[in-house]
């Protein structure tokens, strides 16, 4: 029976162009999407191989990088085709900023762009997050609105149901049957999309290890249609028209799709006000520029109340310390024993400044994404964004990055580098290995474990929402008034 | 007998109640939209004022900029930002000198560090007049008019209507009217309740020159574009037999308005007029930098072997203005590449901008978008003004600090020659909005072109009905 019931409803799709219609638009839409996105990106890897190149040539030695300053690139992530996520605002590097003392290197992100193309800024991007949210969710409306409604306003579903014909069938196999419909329509597109940019020489799969996370965006976006098409069910079982089946459906997807996500960013910025990175940077600016003066003020005070220096003219200073005196000695001992005291005073001020903050966005993040979760349209989005490494665990990982950076520069250069203040003077002692390699921020790219354990949720999410989904129109139907 | 047509029309849809949800729909979302906004605002605004202030405290003296984190130009943020968030997180709104000490010229890199702090926002869009109005309302608009004329029918009025002396004009013409103002009377009043709201905030958007004309060109923007899908919604309804169809003609032509169409219009201008990308322009200027920094330095290398060991010779002093003119020459050479690099991709970059507005024009979602972008100053015209500020701040920083700091090389090591007044005060960047003429000149296509999109939609509904088969 099911069997029967399941192809008279592929038929039924088939013959009133409806799949025909789904696979012109996945035929059309998603190889176009794929097509730009991955030009974009290929464009966008060719200036950043070609910077990195560029960087290399410029930093060689420790030397270079204490001229020139330090800096590590953010690569583009070669799956922005699923979805562009947030890859615009991120930082496009780190840099460090200022001269390299003992004190540390001061290292922090570099957010500059020009508008590459504004219009893209400003009407968005056609990747699989978008085309599926929007464009195959318009199409799964148009497959289900009508699906039970429809069959019940011409009276069909009242000849069926005459028959010896179990409801839990039918309303499985039209899931089943509009469920392989709208699969077959979108995965021709995909395949299509992925043999177009393959032929054209730009498909992302050329990226080691690119197949996987590729592989679980389409899954998600699978689940997402099957889980949306169940909803398109449910409404359609609870209608008593065609027209408002599909007006409620519109209305909820709208809800869905734009009202809840923007909803959740006012919720977490009303209930989690934060500060902003730019006042941050500049407090902490404010601490570092305190504690160099207090520095001064402490080696000042020093120079003027040490025995044996405090009269000490410039000119005996440095005779002595020709001679190698030991009060000279102890001088430079203290003086780099007060420096490094303040330096570790530093460093732990600006950890903490940077973890009050990081909290503080965590936690507004997690409020706003626990909220956006209420929508299996957020839950698609988010998922496709951190498969795609464009999102949030990106974020997270320059956060790192930066962090890393600068221990790797303190390691290899503040730590040797040493400075000494008599009066007027400064002198640079120390042994900075100027010949040697300049520091690398070694690239690490978010393993997929870990961006996989920022969406879990999403992806349980998704199953979820397709289950109560199905089983709510189940219900529904089974208490369908069909006259 | 149109007023009578009019008037049975208009009682129906005000007693229905479309036009109540229509209305709550309206008072919520548009005042929830514009008071979301104004607090993004406040916040973005506080933390500029914020930077500023700590700027000047940090930067009161040429030395300051010279030797210690150099100078910065800040752009504020836009209080209209709630008519179109647009540009507002990718647009720079900081530019700080990047400069080798005694190596003039200093360039002033452009920022935006705003997005870390804002990233769901941009992940998940704004709740701006845009979204309501090219969402939301486009919607209802399509709601509103699918079954005007195809549900008529299939519910057998339209027949008994016509069956009567009622000329379809005007028949046409009283059921667009009625229908018409049950979309626009709930959505000029949830307006003029955000406008109240604003007022009773002290009204922020008051310090922008020319605010109110932005604000009314908006508004009529937003008209026009609920007006163009108003009638497109006609059209199709006046096309079709029955109200579902029609429905489903108008959501795939929404979703390719809306969706497909304006994403595919910006990679288009792309492909067919390519720009070089931000990242590639500075990549390049930085090659031609150090290129001609290394044929400068050879030239330098060449002069000193020349020069004797006594560095208090003529010679010497002579070689030392020598020095000072190849720099000089050097100099002259790398900003005259710069400006050409930058002129060459200012033409490409209008070209191609030209062309994306101009594809954009072609669909009534672009030629709402991007207009309403400029009139809240979050839009392409803002950063060009921004970009043309900074470039002649960068301007008069170079002459009056940087180029007065020149590093001269010895056979046994550099010297850094400073003659820029150190302890004069430090340059300050005046932020000059965009003049409101001209972004009235920028909107002005639009306006016009969605004018013709509602004639040309009403138009041809008119017609099809003219000629639509009641039976």
């Amino acid at each position: 029976m099911f069997r029967i019931i399941y192809k008279k409803e592929l038929l039924e799709n088939i013959q009133n162009y409806r799949f025909l219609m789904a696979l012109v638009i996945c035929l059309v839409v998603i190889p176009l999407g794929f097509t730009v996105s991955q030009k974009d990106y290929v464009d966008r890897r060719q200036v950043y191989d070609d910077t990195v190149r560029d960087d290399a040539e410029l930093r060689k030695t420790v030397q270079d990088f204490l001229v020139n300053g330090g800096m590590a690139f953010r690569p583009p992530a070669a799956l922005g085709l699923l979805s562009s996520g947030v890859e615009m605002v991120l930082p496009n590097a780190v840099e460090t900023r200022g001269f390299v003392s003992e004190e540390g290197a001061q290292v922090q992100f570099n957010n500059s762009r020009r508008l590459d193309n504004p219009f893209t800024s400003l009407f968005g991007r056609l990747d699989l997050a978008f085309i599926v949210t929007t464009v195959l969710a318009v199409l799964v409306m148009i497959f289900a609105f009508n699906a039970v409604v429809g069959e019940k306003e011409r009276r069909t579903l009242a000849q069926v149901m005459a028959n010896a014909v179990p409801r839990p069938v039918v309303i499985a196999a039209k899931m089943a049957a509009g469920g392989t419909l709208l699969a077959a329509a979108f995965l021709s597109g995909v395949l299509a999309g992925v043999l177009l940019t393959t032929a054209l020489g730009i498909d992302p799969f050329r990226e080691a290890g690119a197949w996987a996370p590729f592989g679980i965006g389409v899954g998600a976006s699978l689940v997402f249609l099957m889980a949306f098409y169940g909803f398109g069910l449910l409404v359609s079982s609870l209608s008593r028209s065609s027209v408002s089946a599909m007006v409620t459906l519109l209305s909820c997807w709208v809800a869905l799709a734009m009202i809840v996500p923007k909803g959740s960013v006012v919720v977490a910025k009303l209930v989690r006000p934060i500060k902003s990175q730019q006042v941050v940077e500049l407090e902490k600016s404010q601490v570092r520029r305190q504690t160099e003066r207090d520095i001064d003020a402490s080696v000042a005070k020093l120079s003027q109340t040490m025995p044996g220096i405090k009269d000490m003219s410039s000119d005996d200073y440095f005779k002595q310390r020709k001679a190698k005196n030991p009060v000279i000695e102890a001088y430079e001992k203290e003086q780099a024993r007060l420096r490094s005291e303040f330096t570790a005073r530093l460093n732990a001020d600006l950890d903490r400044i940077d973890a009050a903050f990081d909290a503080e966005r965590a936690a507004q993040a997690a409020a706003a994404r626990t909220i956006a979760r209420l929508s299996p349209v957020s839950c698609l989005v988010n998922a496709l964004t951190e498969v795609a490494g464009t999102g949030f665990a990106e974020d997270e990982s320059w956060r790192e990055a930066r962090s890393r950076y600068k221990q790797i520069i303190d390691r290899d250069i503040a730590s040797k580098a040493q400075m000494t203040q008599f009066k007027d003077f400064s002198y640079g002692g120390g042994n900075l290995p100027r010949k040697a390699p300049a520091p690398k921020l070694p690239a690490v790219p978010v393993p997929l474990e870990k961006r996989m354990a920022a969406v879990w949720v999403d992806l349980v999410l998704l199953a979820i929402y397709g289950i109560l989904f199905f089983a709510a129109a189940y219900v529904a139907f089974l208490r369908y008034d069909v006259r | 007998m149109m007023r009578v047509l009019f008037l049975k029309e208009i009682r129906e849809a005000f007693a229905s109640r479309r036009f109540w949800v229509i209305l709550a729909l309206c008072l919520v979302l548009i005042p929830l939209g514009v008071e979301v906004s104004l607090k993004g605002y406040r916040t973005r605004l506080q933390n500029y004022r914020e930077a500023v202030r700590i700027y000047q405290e940090e930067t009161k003296k040429v030395s300051d900029v010279l030797f210690q984190g150099g100078a910065k130009a800040f752009a504020p943020p836009s209080p209209l930002s709630f008519l179109s968030f647009g540009l507002e997180l990718v647009n720079p709104n900081i530019a700080e000198t990047q400069y080798k000490y005694g190596e003039p010229p200093a360039v002033m890199r452009l920022s935006n560090n705003q997005g870390r702090d804002n990233l769901y926002e941009f992940f998940y869009g704004p709740l701006d007049l845009v979204f309501v109005v090219a969402v939301v309302m486009s919607f209802l608009a399509v709601i509103l008019t699918y079954g005007a004329v195809a549900g008529e029918k299939e519910q057998g009025t339209l027949r008994q209507v016509l069956s009567n002396s009622v000329p379809r004009a005007e028949f046409l013409l009283a059921k667009a009217t009625a229908n018409g103002l049950v979309l626009l009377i709930p959505f000029l009043l949830a307006l003029a309740a955000s406008l109240v709201l604003l007022e009773v905030q002290g009204n922020p958007v008051a310090a922008v020159p020319g605010a109110w004309t932005s604000i009314g060109l908006a508004v009529l923007i937003a008209v026009l574009f609920i007006g163009a899908f108003f009638s497109l919604g006609l059209l199709v309804s006046a096309l079709t037999k029955q109200a579902v169809p029609a429905l489903v003609a108008l959501l795939l032509l929404w979703v390719s308005l809306y969706g497909v169409y304006p994403r595919l219009s910006s990679a288009a201008a792309q492909i067919a007029a390519p720009v070089r990308s931000g990242a590639r322009v500075a990549l390049e200027k930085a090659q031609v930098r150090r290129n001609i920094e290394k044929e400068r330095d050879a030239e330098v290398d060449r002069l000193l072997k020349t020069l004797p060991d006594n560095i208090d010779s003529d010679a010497y002093k002579q070689g030392e203005k020598t020095q000072a003119e190849i720099r000089d020459r050097y100099q002259a050479r790398l900003e005259e590449s710069w400006r050409t690099l930058e002129r060459d991709v200012e033409t490409r970059q209008k070209r191609r901008n030209a062309l994306a507005v101009t594809i954009a024009r072609l669909s009534p979602v672009t030629s709402f978008i991007r207009p309403l972008a400029e009139l809240s100053r979050t839009g392409w015209l803002e950063y060009e003004q921004f970009l043309g500020g900074v470039r002649r701040f960068e301007e008069v920083l170079n002459r009056d600090i940087f180029n007065k700091n020149r590093m001269t090389r010895y056979k046994h090591g550099i010297g850094a020659n400073n003659t820029a007044d150190v302890e004069a005060a430090a340059l300050v960047f005046t932020d000059v909005p965009v003049p409101a003429e001209a972004i009235v000149r920028d909107v002005l296509p639009d306006i016009v072109i969605l004018v013709l999109f509602n004639f040309v939609f009403f138009a041809g509904a008119f017609v099809a009905f003219l000629r639509y088969d009641v039976r």
